[in-house]
């Protein structure tokens, strides 16, 4: 469950992070929570309790739909799960049908939070997220990875769990797309600076090439679904969801 | 004798059907009747263990209310996570018209709207009444309903029966959160289009007073000299509730008609002179507004301020 989460020492990075990130500004009680979260062992059962409602949307084993409009959150770092879920709390970033359950969330406090995110970070990854088109376009994809991309995201797209850079292989591709659509017109609020001055140069062109090259990069074996058949044994069979196209 | 005998059995044969199976006609319809209980007011383990033991999901109760409709309303997210993901029917209605997001969105409850959303509800279905999800929402002030309702394709034009949109009642509830979401989630809200009775949602916003939604709705704003059954226009509202900013951004900014006359033939200068609002009488004229204009019963902006003895204008007006 844990997946070699050193919660103490993540947590006084967060810290860092945090403190850094809102430059030296004041921590926000949101923010206060989720460092909290980070320390807190996490309750399994619990955790996949609260994970009931979320299934509806996000499938019982989190891989989102492939079309994108879910995302893939199985195997997600429990700190950029904690974080998103802050910035939609705290209206840093727009998403009015999660809105209200992080509210909800956020009053159960940090022990909930941490029960919830570990539950989803140790989902097994889906084995065969959708893909984009291929082509010549992933050669400059891989460039302007390697340019851009790399430093924070690491070689394989394995994201840092300490600094909340996110988890990106093996996410759809059309979800990358559109995320960094929405970096570039504004309506994500809640990169890092520096990603949204990167991907404001990008030309939509480059946006569907870094994002077909990121779909691409597959986790370590060890972390995806056995096949593509597998399905969460803590819910039962004939669960219904969202469509899942 | 045996003839007949075989005759009656034969009549019986339904009825002794009927007294075999109803047992277990019985216990099912109590299931059912457990099931709607526990959605109203149970536990998400008691919903889940009567629909393990064969109660039926979309059994309807008194007027056609189902369970998902009596979890909805009670704002039970674990059980409306339940019921959808046994397939619960999410776009069933009452007899009433209501449906299982209506209902939600009547008591509040976003993260059940934001589930029965996901899960293919009608966001166009209306009430008796003739309001729909979004009408009701914005009435109420949930922004966070209304963005999750426009994100899924809510009609923002659409109106009720006295021609009322989501705008207006937003506006006549004076939720800035709610008409800032509309604006944010839909670019085709339109202040300017009137009610029944000819009112724009500008006109109503001037009369409540509400300077943060006023300058939202000026800023979008285009025919501004529409004119409401009685033929006031947006500047006259501006010069009866005595909102200067207003009729500054009117005259300036969009062009409003500074002489424009209501179906009495008064001017916006007649509506400031009733009430004595001498900073909008002062800017009017200062733009060239025309004191000598009558009414239809032939009298002048000053004579009308002097009859509402409003004595402090007439010097103005004269």
């Amino acid at each position: 469950m844990n997946r070699g989460f050193s919660t103490l020492s993540l947590s006084l990075l967060a810290l860092s992070m945090l403190l850094g990130s809102v430059a030296q500004a004041e921590i926000t009680a949101v923010d206060a929570v989720v460092i909290e979260a980070l320390q807190k062992t996490p309750d399994r059962d619990n955790g996949k309790r609260l994970y009931y409602a979320c299934a509806v949307c996000h499938t019982p084993e989190g891989w989102g739909s492939p079309s994108g409009y879910y995302p893939q959150i199985a195997g997600q770092h429990r700190s950029v799960l904690l974080k998103q879920l802050a910035d939609i709390y705290k209206g840093n970033r727009d998403n009015p049908t999660m809105s209200p359950f992080t509210t909800s969330l956020f009053k159960l406090g940090s022990q909930a939070l941490a029960d919830l995110a570990a539950y989803i970070e140790a989902l097994p990854m889906v084995p065969n997220n959708s893909l984009g088109m291929g082509g010549d376009g992933l050669v400059s994809g891989k460039k302007l990875y390697e340019d851009n991309c790399q430093n924070c995201h690491e070689a394989n797209g394995e994201g840092k769990a300490a600094e909340f850079y996110p988890r990106i292989h093996g996410q759809h591709f059309r979800y990358l797309q559109r995320q960094m659509v929405w970096i570039k017109n504004g309506k994500r609020r809640n990169s890092d600076k520096e990603m949204v001055e990167q991907v404001h140069n990008f030309s939509y062109a480059d946006i569907d090439a870094v994002s077909d090259y990121v779909s691409r990069m597959k986790p370590e074996q060890s972390r995806l679904a056995d096949h593509l058949d597998w399905r969460n044994p803590d819910f039962r069979a004939g669960f219904k969801t969202v469509p899942r196209e | 004798m045996i003839i007949n005998l075989r005759k009656k059995l034969t009549q019986l044969t339904p009825l002794l059907l009927l007294l075999s199976l109803s047992p277990a006609l019985y216990a099912d319809a109590q299931l059912d009747e457990q099931l709607l209980d526990v959605a109203a007011s149970g536990t998400q383990a008691q919903l889940q263990m009567l629909i393990e033991k064969g109660a039926n999901i979309d059994a309807p109760g008194k007027f056609g209310k189902r369970s998902l409709m009596f979890a909805a309303e009670a704002g039970h997210v674990d059980m409306v996570a339940v019921l959808l993901s046994y397939g619960a029917e999410v776009n069933a209605r009452m007899r009433t018209g209501e449906t299982a997001l209506t209902m939600a969105v009547e008591a509040g409850h976003s993260e059940v709207t934001a589930l029965l959303i996901e899960m293919g509800a009608n966001v166009h279905d209306r009430t008796r009444t003739g309001l729909d999800s979004l009408m009701i929402a914005a009435r109420d002030g949930n922004a966070n309903i209304v963005a999750q309702l426009l994100q899924f394709g809510a009609d923002v034009r659409s109106s009720d029966q006295k021609g009322n949109s989501a705008l207006m009642y937003a506006v006549l509830g004076e939720h800035v959160d709610v008409v800032d979401a509309l604006f944010r989630y839909s670019n085709q809200v339109a202040p300017c289009v009137p009610n029944n009775i000819g009112m724009t949602s500008l006109m109503v916003a001037l009369t409540k007073g509400n300077q943060v939604i006023i300058e939202m709705l000026l800023k979008r704003s285009k025919n501004v000299d529409f004119q409401d059954n009685f033929g006031a226009a947006a500047l006259h509202y501006a010069a009866q509730y005595n909102n200067a900013r207003a009729a500054v951004y009117l005259v300036e900014k969009l062009g409003a008609k500074l002489d424009i006359q209501d179906a009495d033939n008064a001017t916006p200068l007649f509506y400031a002179a009733r009430e004595g609002h001498s900073e909008v009488i002062t800017y009017l004229l200062s733009k060239g507004a025309d004191k000598g204009i009558t009414n239809r019963n032939g009298k002048r902006a000053a004579e009308v301020a002097q009859a509402a003895n409003k004595l402090k204008v007439v010097e103005l007006l004269q």
